[in-house]
């Protein structure tokens, strides 16, 4: 599986490099917006590990340049923030998902395989996040299924928010995996495409936008 | 052009004052329309406007005909073009108002040279006055602009005073008391930990002063235990509800079931709070090894009638769910 890491820290790109197992092979690195556009589209890698705070606009950045172009490479973000603003501008842009710093190696590489088999990456907090958001709408202003979370979506984005594995919630609801990972993945499309004028409301609210 | 049309129908020199009313109603409407939407600062004039200014201006242009009358009611009509021209300063005003005048005069020439004259101090005045319109509203208009930017570079000023002296304070404090004991890995970690959940709470939290609430108050329990038992406490909230005695019963549980799992597992755990306006629940999921039921160690069986009564008390309900080698998840809620 081919790797591109964008981050401007050196040390943690280091670190990412070691990090990884041997069949994930990092073809590539960059440190600013620009040269990592360009880089991503020479070499094509699989996933891109994406820092969202990089100097000159930031992560949304990169991803709007480079699926200009290769709409089909998937982007993982990364971020030393948990917080829900970098979350929303850099899904909306186009990321598969998103991880903290402090993750796991263990956890790191699982999220890496999940963005490259196109299933998307929900930490605890973005959950968090997607329930509280797509919560406030009214429900008589609702006029598409893009801004509502069905039943069962938000049973699964209430169990990943209490810590819940993929293969847990799906002994726990008698779902298979793949199904869960679907949910999940609609919940994605529905956040990056609904232009509910709540949704923005809600998030300027709380200054996100 | 209005007050024009007004003096000649009341003077009678006009036969038919219909089509002189429509062109009235009509130049009104459109130049509303055009000046609210140009009040918008928009970079280019569109085209829509320019065409029907232009429109407008010809239909004006032979209004006197119909009418039957030979004022100058149409000379009205480019000195509003050029008003509007003025306030908002696109190039394409300026020069369709400048053709329009000069197509004036070239019509009056049709006439006498003493109606040119006329004609043309009179847009000569129109162009003064219109002048002197457009550069009020642009010496307003900048003075406002300056004024909120020199606000605005304020706030921008003081906020900066307070990120400094909060990194002053506290993170530069922090860094050099790790600095001092660099070989005790643990204390290193929790300081570390600590001061970075400070920081992105005070960087990324609301900026308007902390909320009280509960789900606030879950937050810092969190933080708490997690700093306490050096295990990794996240919480995630969705909702908010009032401190009262029920919610502070939930809180005081949850933080039982925390510390526990804290204390028993050393993975850490996961804490979910949703709180709706009826209905508050807790969720607190560990990773430990799990207990079946039967063999219940000690003192986590003793924890649970604890939480359980304190939850009981104030009308909830509690319950714990375990798996052997899943860990175990508490559950509380609790009605408001």
């Amino acid at each position: 599986m081919r790797v591109f890491v964008v981050d401007d820290h050196d040390l943690f790109r280091v670190g990412i490099r070691h990090g990884l197992p041997p069949d994930m092979e990092v073809v590539g690195e960059a440190s600013e917006v620009n040269p990592a556009i360009e880089l991503i589209k020479d070499r094509q890698p699989d996933v891109v590990l994406l820092d969202v705070h990089l100097p000159g606009g930031g992560g949304r950045q990169v991803i709007e340049g480079v699926h200009k172009s290769q709409p089909e490479v998937k982007f993982l973000a990364l971020s030393a923030s948990d917080a829900p603003e970098d979350v929303v501008a850099v899904v909306r842009a186009g990321a598969r998902g998103y991880v903290t710093k402090t993750v796991s190696p263990g956890e790191l590489e699982d999220a890496i395989r999940r963005v490259a088999e196109g299933d998307a990456v929900f930490s605890p907090r973005l959950a968090g996040f997607v329930l509280d958001a797509f919560s406030s709408i009214p429900t008589n202003q609702i006029d598409s299924e893009l801004d509502l979370l069905s039943e069962r979506e938000r049973e699964v984005l209430q169990h990943i928010a209490r810590g819940y594995t993929y293969r847990e919630i799906g002994e726990q609801l008698f779902i298979s995996v793949k199904t869960v990972e679907s949910h999940v993945s609609a919940v994605l499309r529905k956040l990056q495409l609904s232009n509910r004028n709540e949704l923005t409301r809600w998030a300027v609210e709380r200054k996100l936008i | 052009m209005a007050l024009l049309s007004l003096l000649a129908v009341t003077r009678g020199t006009v036969e038919r004052p219909r089509p002189v009313w429509l062109l009235v109603a009509a130049a009104t409407l459109w130049g509303v329309l055009t000046v609210l939407t140009q009040l918008r600062q928009r970079p280019d004039e569109p085209w829509w406007v320019t065409i029907g200014d232009a429109a407008l201006a010809s239909v004006a242009l032979f209004a006197h005909e119909w009418a039957g009358t030979d004022d100058l009611i149409y000379g009205g009509y480019p000195a509003i073009t050029v008003a509007v021209a003025a306030v908002t300063e696109r190039r394409r005003g300026w020069l369709l108002a400048t053709a329009l005048a000069v197509t004036t005069l070239v019509r009056l020439q049709v006439a006498d040279f003493a109606a040119v004259l006329s004609g043309l101090s009179q847009v000569i005045s129109y162009f003064m006055v219109a002048g002197i319109v457009g550069w009020a509203a642009h010496v307003i208009y900048a003075a406002d602009q300056e004024r909120r930017e020199a606000e605005a570079g304020r706030a921008r000023a003081e906020e900066r005073s307070q990120v400094a002296a909060h990194l002053h304070d506290s993170v530069l404090q922090t860094l050099a008391l790790i600095q001092r004991e660099p070989h005790d890995g643990d204390r290193v970690t929790m300081l570390a930990r600590s001061q970075e959940r400070e920081l992105r709470e005070w960087l990324y939290g609301p900026s308007d002063g902390p909320q009280p609430g509960l789900a606030e108050a879950v937050k810092k329990m969190a933080a708490e235990v997690d700093e306490m038992y050096r295990v990794p406490i996240e919480a995630v909230v969705v909702g908010d509800a009032p401190v009262n005695e029920t919610t502070a019963a939930l809180l005081a549980a949850g933080r039982e079931a925390v510390v526990n799992a804290a204390k028993h597992t050393g993975g850490g755990a996961s804490v979910y709070l949703e709180a709706t306006s009826e209905l508050v629940r807790l969720f607190v999921r560990d990773r430990g090894s799990g207990f079946s039921v039967d063999q219940v160690p000690e003192d986590r069986h003793g924890i649970r009638q604890s939480i359980r009564a304190r939850i009981e008390r104030v009308g909830g309900s509690a319950r714990v769910d375990s798996i052997p080698g899943q860990g175990t998840e508490v559950r509380l809620e609790v009605p408001l």
